[in-house]
């Protein structure tokens, strides 16, 4: 019987690396799989995602150490056509083989030859876990026999026999680092032909082993943008070189392809030479549901839950992911997932409103203030806590100039009666003012919005990112200590929500040169959206989104390199403009700020109405001095009319207390 | 080897020098001006030295040489007494200066530190970010260090020691971009005692997130943040404690005497790895000074 213990355990893994190379136990085949088409390929890959998407989990699933893995029960015939070898360049020391007074050619062959020992080691690798694998193609005897006499022209420091190889290719690393550290005071070793030494000991292996004569070789090269311009060069070389048996595949964040050149006059051209998938845009978003359910309930199962509609090995295996497709399947899974972190219905989240003594002070605070304004009406009019959605949303509807108090109570008491009214039927004032009416409410007080909480929120809150999403169950696990197991009650998972969004927010000055920047800007950015949120009339709400347009400055370079590291670290989605005015308006680009940051800043994480942001509002939000950023939300707040009681000082970062 | 130290609130009582060459960095604030002005006081040359990590060279008083090139760069290295004025040069520069005069064969030199009173904290967020403090105005990344590059790979056994300072995301990008690094494999050292009572909090509450996130398991070590004897001794028995054949990897992300520590360690144990971030730091970071060091390095 699993604990509250166990289940902490199996959720504070939640980075690929700190599994192993090995991750058979802990994979959940993606129900796309099949179409990513990296098994039967042979042609190079090149795959695309952000952070957190699962793109390193995915590549040492394919990676030999998991295919040929001890804990695989059976193993394909034909897993030998795909045999792969995962290489995360370290970079730090990579970027060490450049400059220094050494020519480029030097370098360009320093690190064809760390490649070719490195992939080297791990071609190797691969035939000892095919040797100790279930797989019966090849035998740790016939390893044995190897005889790699005729890779000695390479060098004559590498050894003949297979267990002799791997330590002096590792030697020749440990000399070329001490090389590489001291340029000027040792002798410069003797380099390996990059890819051709690989090709060549691919080919020495299939020529012993018949077993192999139809194996191939699939490098899958991880975080390649890390590498320097140059070193980009060498690997595109080696990709648009690919042959059977050896294919060169890349991985890398989006946005970060930037350079198609290679050592020589061609450059890669795409197609031609590779097949881009992007995790995010082409598979998850469609699938993200069923396969958050899918990894949550093999971590519960791990931890020893029973009961549960998923089996774990079916889940392993790309044999079985058609047992996977049906509805029911997907239905019964989603549903396991839902009652182990519940969420609110809407009536449910209105109701809580009226459950708390400091929230339905609030609501009538609201309600009487908006009444204020008006002629007509007091506050229990609008104050109904038998009709709890309907009372939530009376405050936005009060401050709208289009709607009379008189209406408005109308309305209410027609719903009361059980007539057509417009808080539902076509007019349907409760679906599109709920959830921002809620989250204003909340806002002002300690505790988080349980719109946040439940398995739903959380898919859109991580909105493809698998390790955001194993982070929100996690704090949520962490959160729980009215029992030992789940579900998780909604007010814990909020709360955990909050404290993620907070640390993933601080997260972000960590991502890249522009880390900083970025930071601030999602920060503006945000303390932005927080302020449209609290529009009284909610006119536009749940605006979380924005567009830009034309300005009296024009974005620099420097502004759209910016966005482009956006992009690349996703702290900023782009999607094509949805909501055009008429045919003759150009196209426009919409960018949604990472729903993750939604619950620090207490705004929806729903893509519902944009903001439409001139440039010179961008530029101030990109790179304007603390007062002009000031001074550019002073503006907006001026525009829509917020007045101090809107605003909670403490949360507002920009503008002082003192100046509201 | 043996360090040994002394502090005071001014220079005045020291006896110290005259040193033949003092090795200087830029000044970005008081402390620093002030420390070059006690450099230059005392020695006969003083030379001023800046890296540049994005081309692996030097600045040395303005000429321009490989990193590789700073034993022949500097003059006399294995006779001449060498003042390492620490407040204002870089870690890279104590680093391979100190590797240098190692090389060299030197019976010892002395290094320069000054206490800042205050660290300037920006006016913004002081309710969300009250420990914020800006004192990088840019951080390149982490880039090897010619002579303490290593390969970082998991599949050898391999330890990270962390120095830890105000700033956390320097700890957040090195997890992040050294993820063969395994969070149980990395241990942390803390500046405490801190230059001044509750600093300490600052090193803490910054960089808890992290520790927390990426669940940092290593081992949490503390030596004086002025102290770079106590930096080198919780060095040594981290490598005692590790396996026969695991590598070790140091990154110096806190205080400038830990880092001289760290250095020191790196130089005379070149199997040891560094991992560093070349932050540029941002003028008018501190404010006044509070207490002067002096450390001789005997060798």
């Amino acid at each position: 019987m699993s604990t509250a213990t166990d289940l902490r355990r199996v959720f504070s893994q939640n980075r690929a690396e700190e599994l192993g190379y090995d991750v058979w136990q802990h994979y959940v085949v993606p129900p796309f799989y099949q179409e990513l088409d990296l098994t039967a390929a042979r042609k190079p890959r090149l795959i695309i995602g952000g952070r957190g998407c699962g793109k390193t989990m995915l590549l040492r699933y394919l990676s030999h150490q998991t295919m040929f893995s001890a804990t695989r029960p059976t193993i394909p015939t034909d897993a030998l056509t795909h045999i792969g070898l995962y290489w995360r360049a370290d970079t730090q020391f990579a970027s060490a083989m450049s400059q220094r007074g050494i020519p480029t050619d030097t370098w360009d062959a320093a690190f064809s030859h760390m490649a070719a020992v490195i992939l080297g080691m791990e071609v190797l690798n691969s035939l000892t876990s095919i040797a100790s694998s279930s797989c019966d193609a090849v035998c740790s005897e016939q390893l044995d026999q190897l005889d790699f006499h005729r890779l000695l022209v390479y060098s004559q420091k590498l050894a003949p026999a297979f267990r002799d190889l791997h330590p002096k290719l590792e030697e020749m690393l440990w000399e070329f680092q001490s090389w590489v550290n001291d340029v000027r005071g040792r002798t410069q070793p003797a380099f390996l032909p990059g890819s051709k030494f690989l090709q060549s000991l691919i080919k020495e292996i299939q020529r012993q082993i018949p077993s192999l004569q139809n194996a191939m070789f699939f490098v899958y090269l991880d975080e390649y943008e890390n590498l320097d311009l140059r070193q980009q060069q060498i690997v595109n070389t080696w990709l648009k070189h690919s042959q059977t048996p050896l294919i060169f595949n890349l991985a890398m964040k989006r946005n970060a392809f930037d350079t198609l050149a290679t050592t020589g006059p061609e450059a890669l051209s795409d197609i031609h030479d590779f097949r881009t998938h992007d995790l995010e845009q082409d598979f998850l978003e469609d699938n993200f549901p069923i396969m958050a359910a899918e990894i949550l309930l093999l971590r519960f199962a791990l931890a020893g839950v029973p009961d549960l509609p998923i089996e774990p090995d079916v889940l392993r295996d790309p044999e079985k992911i058609d047992l996977r497709r049906t509805q029911d399947y997907r239905r019964a899974a989603i549903s396991a997932a839902k009652a182990l972190f519940p969420g609110l219905t809407n009536k449910e989240l209105a109701t809580t409103i009226f459950a708390d003594g400091a929230l339905s002070n609030q609501l009538r605070r609201r309600i009487e203030r908006a009444l204020s304004r008006r002629n007509g009406g007091t506050v229990q009019d609008f104050f109904r806590p038998a009709f709890p959605e309907a009372s939530v949303i009376t405050p936005a509807l009060l401050s709208r100039p289009s709607t009379s108090p008189d209406d408005v109570r109308s309305e209410i008491e027609k719903l009361e009666r059980g007539e057509d009214n417009k808080f539902t039927g076509a007019t349907n004032w409760i679906h599109n003012n709920l959830v921002a009416s809620v989250l204003q409410l909340y806002e002002p007080q300690s505790r988080a919005c349980p719109f946040y909480a439940g398995f739903d929120a959380f898919c859109d809150l991580s909105r493809g990112n698998i390790r955001h999403f194993l982070e929100l169950c996690y704090k949520s696990l962490n959160r729980d200590t009215s029992s030992a197991k789940p579900p998780i009650p909604p007010a814990e998972q909020a709360e955990a929500a909050r404290q993620a969004s907070a640390a993933l927010l601080r997260e972000v000055k960590s991502f890249g040169r522009k880390g900083n920047q970025l930071h601030d800007f999602v920060f503006r950015l945000g303390t932005l959206f927080m302020l449209a949120h609290q529009r009284p009339s909610l006119s536009e709400s749940e605006q979380s989104h924005f567009t830009i347009l034309r300005g009296t400055s024009d974005l620099s370079e420097e502004d759209r390199e910016f966005f482009r590291e956006a992009l690349k670290w996703s702290v900023l989605y782009e999607y094509k403009g949805t909501k055009k005015k008429s045919e003759q308006e150009p196209e426009t680009t919409e960018y949604v700020l990472n729903p993750i940051y939604a619950p620090f800043f207490h705004i929806s994480y729903r893509k519902k109405r944009r903001l439409e942001i001139t440039t010179d509002d961008v530029i101030c939000l990109i790179r304007g001095k603390y007062s002009e950023v000031t001074e550019l939300l002073r503006r907006y707040s001026g525009k829509w009319g917020l007045e101090g009681e809107e605003l909670n000082p403490t949360l507002f970062p920009f503008v002082e207390p003192d100046s509201l | 080897m043996n360090i040994s130290m002394k502090s005071g609130v001014s220079t005045a009582e020291w006896s110290d020098g005259p040193w033949d060459v003092a090795l200087v960095g830029p000044a970005v604030d008081e402390r620093g001006r002030a420390a070059i002005e006690f450099a230059k006081s005392r020695t006969g040359t003083t030379i001023v030295l800046e890296y540049r990590a994005d081309s692996f060279t030097f600045l040395v008083d303005g000429r321009s040489i490989e990193a590789d090139e700073l034993s022949t760069g500097l003059p006399n290295l294995a006779s001449a007494a060498f003042l390492l004025e620490s407040t204002t040069l870089g870690f890279v520069e104590v680093f391979l200066a100190c590797r240098a005069l190692v090389r060299a064969g030197t019976n010892g030199f002395h290094l320069a530190y000054v206490e800042p009173k205050e660290y300037k904290t920006p006016r913004r967020r002081e309710v969300l970010y009250r420990r914020a403090f800006e004192l990088s105005s840019e951080v390149p990344g982490y880039r090897a260090i010619p002579g303490a590059a290593v390969i970082l790979t998991d599949r050898r056994p391999q330890h990270g020691v962390f120095f830890l300072g105000f700033e956390e995301r320097r700890l957040d990008v090195a997890l992040e971009d050294f993820q063969t690094l395994r969070p149980s494999n990395c241990s942390v050292v803390f500046g405490v005692p801190a230059y001044k009572p509750g600093w300490e909090a600052h090193a803490f509450a910054n960089n808890v997130r992290v520790l927390e996130t990426k669940r940092l398991s290593g081992g949490v070590h503390f030596c004086g943040a002025e102290n770079p004897a106590g930096a080198y001794e919780v060095l040594l028995e981290i490598k005692a404690s590790l396996e026969k054949d695991a590598r070790m990897v140091v990154a110096p992300i806190g205080t400038k005497p830990n880092g001289i520590g760290a250095a020191l360690f790196a130089a005379l144990h070149p199997e040891v790895g560094l991992l560093y971030d070349h932050p540029k730091r941002s003028a008018g970071r501190t404010e006044q000074i509070s207490r002067w060091h002096l450390y001789h390095i005997g060798l």
